[in-house]
């Protein structure tokens, strides 16, 4: 009897710590899906729920019925755009990296492991205003591939770190076994290297993917023109009147946030394994 | 879990102290620039083209990043 006391009474300061995090953490999702179904002039009235709910907000975002949302097909092109092409180089760059300091031994792999956690620990926002000015230097200012290649170098060095973490865990045996057979190295990557890797690929391309979508600071700093720039700047556009119309902005955030949780539904299986996979040495 | 506390911590020191993105949204440096953090200032100084007291006010910043990275890296790699 006292045993099972125990047992609820550390189950109920488990809940009594869970629950009000799951609300901390669920709160600010609910305040946007409320705003985004929130006529204009009870946005901000402060009820729990709407009298009248409405899709109006959908309705005007997706004809972009207003002076914020011209460009709003463009704008979320763009950063469909980005964020895969972000994703797909990193992924390149990340694997062959991990793959030639990893299975070939190249020498100095421990020189670039070394430079790309410091480079990791760095914060983006340090490195934007040298980035910008490289960026100036090359002419590649108000161009798309400027934000695209200053995000593949950011989400870069943590994929290779993952990687070569992961790859150092598959038996070296098979390497041998597959030379033994003759293979290049070409075909040890192709047949050997990446299917065995496919798990923490997925993991780190969608961090690359993700870490691309979500950008603000360098897509605002290094694009300018309205056609050029992706939803990330285009939200924090929004604020630069003193009447914003809040539930524009909440229904454009609310449809900015559907794609990553869908990635993060679809590949959750991977997410969790893949990535902790190297992270965190202790 | 000791190690895996202090390295989650230091590490989120590390980015907290770079933070841009909330300072700006939720402040954007203002009123009357009383709210700027480093990072916040220096890409203030860079959209008024002053590229030189952007790269200083990051400058500053670095003997606090600095440290910490190299602790940082003094655990991770091997």
């Amino acid at each position: 009897m006292s045993l099972s006391w125990k047992k609820v009474s550390s189950e109920a300061k488990l809940l009594l710590i869970g629950v009000p995090v799951l609300i901390w953490t669920l709160f600010p999702l609910y305040h946007m899906f409320l705003f985004a179904i929130s006529p204009r002039d009870t946005a901000t009235s402060g009820v729990l729920w709407p009298e009248k709910p409405t899709l109006q907000n959908f309705e005007i975002v997706f004809k972009r019925d207003h002076f914020y949302l011209d460009h709003f097909w463009q704008q979320l092109g763009n950063s469909f755009v980005i964020a895969i092409t972000v994703g797909a180089l990193t992924l390149f760059i990340a694997t062959t990296a991990a793959f030639a300091i990893s299975r070939l031994k190249v020498r100095g792999g421990r020189t670039v492991m070394n430079l790309a956690l410091f480079t990791y620990f760095i914060p983006a926002a340090f490195l934007a205003v040298p980035m910008y000015k490289t960026m100036g230097v090359y002419g590649l200012l108000n161009n798309q591939w400027a934000l695209i290649l200053a995000m593949v170098t950011i989400a870069s060095p943590y994929c290779i770190w993952v990687l070569k973490q992961a790859s150092d865990k598959l038996p070296y045996e098979l390497d041998e076994a597959a030379r033994m057979d003759g293979a290049t190295p070409l075909q040890l990557f192709w047949m050997v290297y990446l299917p065995l890797m496919v798990p923490s690929l997925v993991a780190v391309g969608t961090y690359a993917l993700l870490l691309a979508w979500n950008e603000y600071l360098y897509a605002f700093l290094l694009l300018s023109k309205d056609e050029d720039v992706t939803l990330a700047v285009a939200l924090g556009n929004f604020l630069s009147a003193d009447d914003s119309p809040w539930e524009l902005l909440m229904t454009t955030g609310l449809i900015y946030a559907l794609p990553p949780a869908a990635i993060y539904y679809v590949f959750k299986r991977y997410m969790v394994s893949g990535l902790t996979a190297g992270a965190v040495k202790s | 879990m000791r190690s895996l506390y202090l390295t989650s911590t230091i590490l989120s020191m590390i980015w907290t102290l770079g933070d841009f993105n909330s300072v700006y949204l939720l402040t954007g440096g203002g009123p009357a620039d009383m709210t700027h953090v480093l990072a916040t200032l220096g890409i203030r100084y860079l959209r008024l083209d002053q590229v030189d007291l952007a790269m200083s006010s990051i400058v500053v910043a670095l003997p606090f990043v600095l440290p910490l990275v190299y602790f940082m890296m003094k655990r991770l790699s091997k």
